[in-house]
């Protein structure tokens, strides 16, 4: 009798998931050998009623975890942690246009899971793939909200290799606004088979993205938080005031002057000032009648500027001093639920992460809400969609090749004898002499804390999905986003400069909006017929869109008060006003798919895709993009069942083509011309103030050109082992892009254009290999891991750039101060370093007469020396490539380039009982940098009075040979700091551990009765630590595409140590 | 019901794509929005705005993004630095690439060079698209007449800059278009006769006067086409027609030419356009486009530190050479003999002496229009107050003591003529700088009269001009409205030419023309026109580097650095149609 009701028994229950620990939905939980069962609901929850005899075996199962068997035994109530399958090979993957299985997929699709993107903190998922994905190579900068460069598979073309991204069904080019929190899966596109079905614009690869939906069941609440700091780190290795000036002295002695200074005297040593600055006066001691305080102002109203300057004889380190421990958080909560007519998720974000510089953040909220009606049994209406609000003041070096006047920039020119402020509060700076034209980047930054830019972003779509007859489904979807920008920047007079000191304040103010969107119609048939399965997609697409902005400019507002400084209220005679924008290119698309397989043995695919542009003229507007893959499963062969060690094989082909249009303007196919007040107009009647206007050509039109087109074959091969606890995916590709649009320079006897027709011109080609490797397993019944490497490796080679044109240079002119480092050449990956090879230093005068010697030889010339322009013992002797006896411009060649040898990304998790410990690595190996710092710390003359790098205390002398720093002097010859050479190259090699996360999970008792689902904690640390032989701050450089890797000191990556929290109620 | 529904959708479904495929063919025709097209510019309006275009070339600024000062209309690094009037100025790193040009080390690739030759080609290419429109768009034979006459002008201006900067050079004329595919034009043919034709053109289509000043009218396209003929040595040629513009010559607004009464009237910018200036480019300000019309060639080129004009940037500094050129001796005449650079004459100046030390101006005789060329220490600098030597100097050890004064507006100008906000980091003035004045006419005839004329005649042309210096209303004055320097200037007694003959002679005009033009941007290319260059270049290093460390090393070889090297870039793009100058590589 008791017996009975013993075996009455109801065992509840939970089912969570080992890497997050979050409730997995719908899993089945089964007596094992009957048919009692149930699954678990939107909290992972379950109750089950079993026979209670003690010797009951519950078997777990669910999609994309292993299935698990657990004993009951005496256990009421049990907590379920099933492990990650990372074979995966039922799961579905979202491909384009639709899902497929994985294991049925022909082409090289990447796919992750939004909460393994999100186990590190950054605000942007492009920034959180990194290392995640085979193939994708991602540079990003620390600086908050910083973009990313982005690179599936290497470059397929000179102006935007940007990938695709697709967000629930609506293509966008920036995922900057998407909150990493609400993404549900990423899947990457790589091969041509699984892309080209984005035809023209898939050219650089696809990234699609879905996001959080809600499944029926009750109520779920989530709350994720995470807190935490950044840490600047040390910034440049600089001299202190001491050095400097000693050095000072040692530059201008190595190059036969007498030393003098402004600030450190004319005497046989340098003596360091008590004052640096006092009215005009310099270079000053304690008791100078001219540092009377009561003669002081910074009040330009009040008369001229009179500032008092100490000397911070023990050194301000500008670095530490722009910079802070600086705090990041998130806040993220999510309700999901539903039922069977409804679904719903709404997420609101908060993500607000201070930058180490000052006054640099990215603040964004968000609001997204996806909702889904189920309003017949063959209908289903649904939307997603977003709200972003996000504010994002930069230093604006981030991803856009860089530049040397900004915060970073400063800290390694500003002199360190220079305080940060003066006497009485105010600014310090180059105004006093010697110190040359640098800025004080705290004031620069302190003074743009009024400034304003906020971007208001709405991003979504809405879609209806209807069932038909004959195994059809039909699909429509429009979505689109659109965005509003707004800026205010006040530019303050900087009287504590030596530059700039007489501008003017200067008020500039401007606003943009962009709308774009996209209609998809898509009919699919999907059936299977004994063994035969077959898929057939059928699609259009049309999208377009609209934007302008306008920006306007003043100056001298009545008063610099920035309450009152606005665009009316600056002085009526400056100002300018400038708008552009206008309607986007429209595309039409039709597009077509089908897979079939034999028994999931044998699997084609076969995709074709003909887009038409409005930016192609009327008889270019299409082009057509096809693809086929195949796929053998031969772990499904009879002769394979003997290898059980082989849980499922596949080997898998590919070759398609794809597009690309993105470098061709809606204005390419026509000539244009435009009315310029700067460029064209003229003041014909002499009035100094007033222009007649007038117009110029602004490009010529090719309504020939044509779609670019890269055609790419793949061959891969998926494996899972070891009873699906190893899985291994290798893909080689080659990706050759023909027809590549560019717009080349054209000789100028045409007349420059601002905008040069895009045309179609030169190939190149990446080959490469793409490992993604996993395992997992259990080192006891408590304790399990898993680990993941990814590893990729691209060659590119520039085969053909334009006729007559076989490179071009990386920036247009001014960007470095002595021109482009990076060459685009032929037979060369794209982004080389270009200039001088640096064979060593003169040793001895000897040595440079033996060469010089050697030049007139060859010249003929009895006055030829080998280097023109000046060679002395110390200096660099540059590689006489062309033999000739003489250093001349043919002896310049490309020196290097930045792309990698190979990058790789190590994860690697480890779980014991309700703790687990994740880490994760990612690598660079190869490829090189330009420090181009250097160039203003390592030479005196470049910027004499700036400060000078720590590297100079071991440069050249006659007693200090063995070094590869060039002699410290005040000269500018080609062989000291005048051209591009290979002293400023570096090796770009660099380990990162990316992240270390360690977690407890609450397992359910004490937790339910406060309402607590599921906790979790965690402590975390970003970016711990960075192996790197590079000297500059971070060796992740970015730039862009044809001009990467100069390094004009970036913001680095920091460290961060973070606490944070998930919980589910 | 279940089967409406489903019959329902589909009809739905097949109404969407019809809808969506029947309208694409308009729907894949979108018109930008904001730029003008063939149709509108080939109009009376289109082509008077486009020749507007061509003359809004002439100030450099021919790309709308970015301030072009690397063009330089006014040839301050070419014709000035290179020709030994002054250092490039600021620190030896600063603007390296323009360092190795005033070296003579600029590389083919050197962007100076580059921008220049985009610059006088853009220019180029806006006359053809006037001339080749002008005679379609249905305008009055007259007015048709003159723009096409104005658009031979400025075409033969830019195709001269390039001669005299490269020689041997593209000639473009209205055939060469993108379309045509025809752009790759060889270097094989001097263009000189080219040019000429241009200005002959002008000069006989072009009305005496104008309806704007701005405007050539025929009497600068007769300057330019003397100009021409000194170049090429054809004095003959030259003479007449310069002794007519002399007589005849008049401004487009109706101004006989005339030397202006004061020297320094010709750099200040309430003189803009005054009787001097034949043919000026007009420069503004506050007109709604930045500074970008407001010199922008020039906004390097302004002392540099506190309380200087503004903070940047120190270039154009004088040379020593230079200032050293302007003693004159006991009878106010210069020192022919080049004896003006021994230490006994050369001017007294404060290299290497702080601003906080003392410092005593030179005493001896100096030529006035020294003090309105070089900006000293110790001397009134416009109405900036005192020059205070070192503090507004940027590198002194490496660019020596002096300022650029004649590109610099007056402190009292600043809002009107002068601009230190506008371009956000240098300064900027409506000062109009002359491509020709009427000075430098007179010094032609005089070299013509020197080589085929008569030696009376070029001592009263080369006098007028030292007349008008010696106007002692002109000498730069301090508070105390006393000559800031001993200043002694005198004509050449008459008969001074006729009695030391036609080689002296023919060095006291080229003298003149050293003094009077100084910082002007001439001085290289006259140099190069004398067959002086390799002399006069290769002294003034040799002299110079004893005082300054930037042209240490520098050495000026003959007959390479003549003419400058014809961009690498432009090189490239042409094919191998493009052949580089002698010398380099």
């Amino acid at each position: 009798m008791s017996q009975v009701v013993m075996a009455q028994k109801t065992i509840t229950g939970k089912v969570i998931g080992n890497s997050d620990h979050q409730p997995i939905i719908g899993a089945t939980v089964q007596l094992k050998g009957e048919s009692t069962g149930t699954a678990t609901n939107a909290q992972g929850a379950f109750s089950l009623t079993i026979p209670g005899n003690g010797n009951e075996i519950l078997e777990v199962s669910s999609i994309g975890f292993q299935t698990q068997d657990v004993a009951v035994k005496d256990q009421s109530s049990i907590t379920i942690t099933l492990q990650s399958n990372t074979s995966t090979l039922n799961e579905l993957v979202v491909t384009g246009y639709t899902t497929e299985k994985e294991k049925n997929l022909t082409g090289s699709i990447s796919s992750v899971k939004g909460a393994d993107l999100t186990t590190i903190p950054m605000g942007n998922a492009e920034k959180q793939l990194q290392g995640k994905v085979s193939g994708v190579s991602i540079t990003t900068s620390g600086e908050p909200g910083g973009g990313s460069a982005v690179r599936i598979r290497g470059f397929g073309s000179f102006t935007s290799n940007n990938p695709l991204y697709v967000v629930d069904g609506v293509p966008t080019t920036d995922i900057s606004n998407i909150d990493p929190n609400d993404i549900a899966t990423l899947s990457v596109l790589k091969d041509a088979s699984t892309a080209s079905v984005y035809g023209a614009r898939a050219f650089a690869g696809v990234i699609l993205i879905t996001t959080k939906h809600g499944t029926p069941g009750k109520l779920s609440v989530h709350y994720d938080v995470s807190y935490g700091n950044q840490y600047p780190g040390n910034g440049f290795d600089l001299m202190n005031p001491t050095q400097t000036a000693q050095w000072t002295w040692t530059a201008m002695k190595n190059a036969g002057e007498t030393p003098k200074h402004d600030q450190y005297g004319d005497g046989a040593e340098p003596v360091l000032p008590d004052y640096i600055l006092a009215g005009k006066k310099y270079g000053l001691m304690e008791g100078d009648p001219a540092t009377d305080p009561d003669l002081y102002n910074i009040d330009p109203d009040k008369g001229p500027i009179y500032q008092i300057v100490k000397a911070n004889k023990a050194g301000t380190n500008w670095y530490k001093a722009v910079t802070r421990v600086a705090p990041i958080q998130s806040h993220n909560l999510g309700l999901s639920g539903g039922d069977d007519h409804s679904r719903y998720n709404f997420q609101l974000n908060y993500y607000n992460q201070q930058g180490v510089v000052l006054e640099t953040y990215l603040k964004r909220y968000t609001a997204r809400a996806n909702t889904e009606f189920t309003i017949h049994d063959r209908v289903k209406i649904g939307e997603n969609i977003q709200v972003a609000l996000k504010d994002n003041p930069t230093i604006g070096n981030g991803d856009a090749g860089g530049n040397e006047g900004n915060a970073i920039g400063w800290t390694y020119r500003e002199n360190p004898l220079i305080p940060v402020h003066d006497i009485m509060g105010g600014w310090a700076g180059t105004a006093a002499a010697g110190f040359n034209n640098p800025q004080n980047p705290v004031a620069d930054q302190d003074r743009t804390k009024n400034n304003e830019g906020r971007t208001t972003d709405i991003f979504g779509n809405v879609y209806a999905d209807i069932i038909l007859p004959y195994s059809l489904t039909f699909h429509s979807s429009f979505g689109g986003d659109y965005s509003n920008y707004y800026y205010k920047n006040f530019t303050y007079l900087q009287y504590e400069n030596k530059e700039n000191n007489p501008t003017s304040n200067y008020v500039k103010e401007g606003a943009n909006y962009a709308s774009s969107w996209v209609w998809t119609n898509t009919l699919t048939f999907d059936r299977q017929l004994g063994d035969n399965h077959l898929k057939v997609l059928l699609g259009e697409e049309s999208l377009g869109g609209y934007g302008r902005n306008v920006d306007v400019s003043g100056y001298n507002p009545f008063s610099a008060d920035p309450d009152y400084a606005t665009i009316s209220t600056t002085q009526s005679s400056g100002r300018t006003a400038t708008d552009g924008g206008g309607p986007y290119s429209t595309t039409y698309s039709l597009f077509a798919q089908a897979n079939y397989n034999y028994k999931d043995r044998y699997l084609l695919s076969g995709t074709i895709r003909r887009d038409g542009a409005a930016v192609f003229g009327p008889d270019k507007k299409y082009g057509v993009f096809p693809a086929v893959a195949a796929a053998w499963r031969i772990s499904g062969e009879n002769f394979m069942q003997e290898a059980t060690w082989v849980n499922d094989l596949k080997l898998r082909g590919s070759y398609g083509e794809m597009g690309n249009s993105t470098p061709v303007s809606l204005t390419n196919q026509y000539n244009t011309f435009m009315v310029s007040p700067e460029a064209s107009s003229y003041d014909l009647g002499g009035t100094s103030n007033t222009l007649d206007e007038g117009l110029r050509a602004n490009s010529y039109g090719v309504p020939e050109t044509h779609w670019e087109t890269n055609k790419t074959l793949d061959f891969g091969v998926d494996a899972t082992l070891f009873n699906s606890s190893f899985n291994v995916t290798v893909d080689w590709y080659r990706r050759t892009t023909s027809g590549l649009l560019y717009a080349p320079q054209v000789e100028a006897t045409i007349g420059f254009l601002n905008n040069y027709p895009v045309i179609n011109v030169g190939s190149m080609q990446n080959t490469g290999l793409d490992v993604q490797l996993n395992k997992h397993g259990d080192i006891s019944s408590d304790w399990h891991y898993d680990i993941g490497v990814t590893f990729s490796t691209y060659k590119n080679v520039i085969n053909k750039i334009a006729d007559n044109v076989d490179y071009f240079y990386g920036n247009s002119y001014g960007s470095t101060r002595i021109g482009s480092f990076t060459i685009n050449e032929v037979g060369h990956p794209m982004s080389s370093f270009y200039g001088y090879k640096v064979a060593g230093l003169w040793q001895s005068q000897q040595e440079i007469d033996a060469a010089d010697a050697g030049a007139q030889k060859e010249s003929g010339d009895p006055d030829a020396t080998f280097q023109p322009g000046g060679e002395n013992p110390g200096e660099f002797r540059y590689v006489d490539i062309d033999k000739d006896g003489m250093i001349t411009a043919n002896d310049r060649a490309v020196l290097g380039d930045p792309n990698p040898d190979f990058t790789y990304g190590i994860s690697a998790g480890l779980t014991f009982k309700n703790f687990d410990l994740r880490l994760e690595f990612y690598g660079v190996s190869g490829g090189q940098l330009v420090n181009y710092t250097k160039w203003f710390t390592d030479f005196y003359s470049s910027f004499p009075g700036n400060a000078i790098s720590t590297r100079v205390l071991n440069s050249w002398t006659p007693d200090n040979t063995h070094t590869n720093v060039p002699i410290f002097e005040d000269v500018s010859t080609a062989s000291t700091n005048l051209y591009q050479n290979s002293y400023y190259m570096e090796s770009g090699s660099y380990f990162r551990c990316r992240n270390a996360q360690l977690a407890y999970t609450f397992t359910q008792g004490s937790l339910t009765k406060a309402g607590i689902q599921n906790l979790r904690i965690y402590v975390q640390a970003i970016n711990p630590f960075t192996v790197t032989k590079y000297d500059g701050l971070d060796p992740a450089i970015s730039g862009l595409d044809g001009n990467m890797g100069v390094d004009y000191g970036t913001y680095p990556m920091v460290k961060q140590m973070i606490v944070g929290a998930n919980i589910t109620f | 019901m279940k089967n409406k529904n489903i019959r329902l959708g589909i009809l739905a479904a097949l109404v969407i794509i019809v809808a969506i495929t029947s309208c694409k063919k308009s729907f894949l025709s979108v018109t930008p929005q904001g730029v003008l097209q063939d149709a509108q510019v080939a109009t009376p309006k289109g082509v008077r705005e486009a020749l507007v275009g061509a003359y809004s070339d002439l100030d450099g600024q021919y790309n709308p993004t970015g301030f072009n000062f690397y063009a330089q209309p006014d040839n301050w690094l070419y014709g000035s630095i290179c020709g030994g009037d002054a250092h490039k100025g600021s620190d030896p790193g600063d603007q390296a690439i323009a360092m190795a040009i005033a070296t003579f080390q600029g590389l083919p690739n050197n962007d100076y060079f580059e921008t220049k030759w985009e610059w006088v080609y853009d220019g180029i290419a806006r006359c053809n698209l006037v001339l080749r429109l002008v005679n379609n768009v249905g305008l009055a034979e007259d007015e048709a007449k003159n723009i096409e006459a104005q658009a031979h002008f400025l075409r033969g201006y830019f195709a001269f800059e390039a001669r005299k900067t490269w020689k041997m050079v593209p000639w473009v004329d209205t055939a060469v278009t993108y379309v045509a595919n025809n752009y790759q034009v060889p270097n094989d043919k001097d263009i000189f006769p080219q040019i000429e034709a241009e200005f002959q053109t002008a000069y006989q289509n072009l009305p005496a006067t104008q309806d704007a000043i701005g405007r050539a009218n025929k009497w600068a396209a007769a300057a330019f086409l003397a100009k021409v003929y000194m170049f090429e040595k054809k004095y003959t040629d030259a003479l007449p027609l310069l002794n007519d513009i002399i007589s005849k010559g008049e401004t487009s607004d109706g101004k006989p030419y005339a030397l202006q009464d004061k020297f320094s009237n010709n750099f200040n910018f309430a003189y803009n356009n005054s009787s001097e200036s034949v043919f000026a480019i007009q420069s503004s300000l506050n007109d709604g486009a930045q500074a970008y019309h407001g010199n922008i060639g020039d906004l390097l080129n302004y002392p540099y530190g506190n309380g200087a004009v503004t903070g940047c940037c120190g270039f154009f500094q004088p040379s020593i050479e230079l200032v050293n050129s302007f003693r004159t001796d006991a009878n106010g005449l210069p020192l022919l003999d080049g004896s003006y650079d021994n230490d006994a004459n050369a001017v007294k100046n404060d290299q290497g002496i702080p601003s906080d030390k003392p410092f005593t101006p030179d005493k001896g005789n100096l030529d006035p229009r020294v003090d309105w060329t070089a900006g000293r220490r110790g001397i009134p600098y416009l109405d900036w107050g005192i020059d205070p030597g070192n503090d507004w100097i940027r590198n002194q050890a490496s660019a020596g003591p002096y300022s650029p004064k004649k590109n610099v507006f007056y402190k009292s100008q600043i809002g009107s003529g002068g601009d230190n906000s506008q371009t956000q980091w240098a300064p900027a003035n409506a000062i109009n700088y002359n491509l020709i004045r009427f000075a430098q006419v007179l010094l032609w005839a005089a070299e013509c009269e020197v080589e085929v004329g008569s030696l009376a005649n070029a001592e009263e042309d080369v006098n007028k001009i030292r007349n008008r210096a010696a106007n002692t209303d002109d000498f730069v004055i301090t508070t105390d409205s006393l000559p800031a320097a001993h200043y002694l200037i005198n004509p050449y007694p008459t008969g001074w030419f006729a009695a030391k003959g036609k080689d002296m002679a023919r060095k006291a005009v080229h003298f003149e023309e050293k003094l009077e033009l100084a910082m002007e941007g001439h001085r290289f290319f006259d140099l190069v026109r004398w067959g002086d260059a390799a002399t006069e270049i290769n002294h003034y290093f040799q002299y110079e580097q004893q005082f300054t460390t930037d042209i240490k090393g520098a050495k000026f070889s003959d007959p390479t650095n003549e003419y400058f090297p014809i961009p690498q870039t432009q090189i490239d793009l042409s094919g191998g149609t493009l052949k580089q100058n002698d010398g380099y590589h």
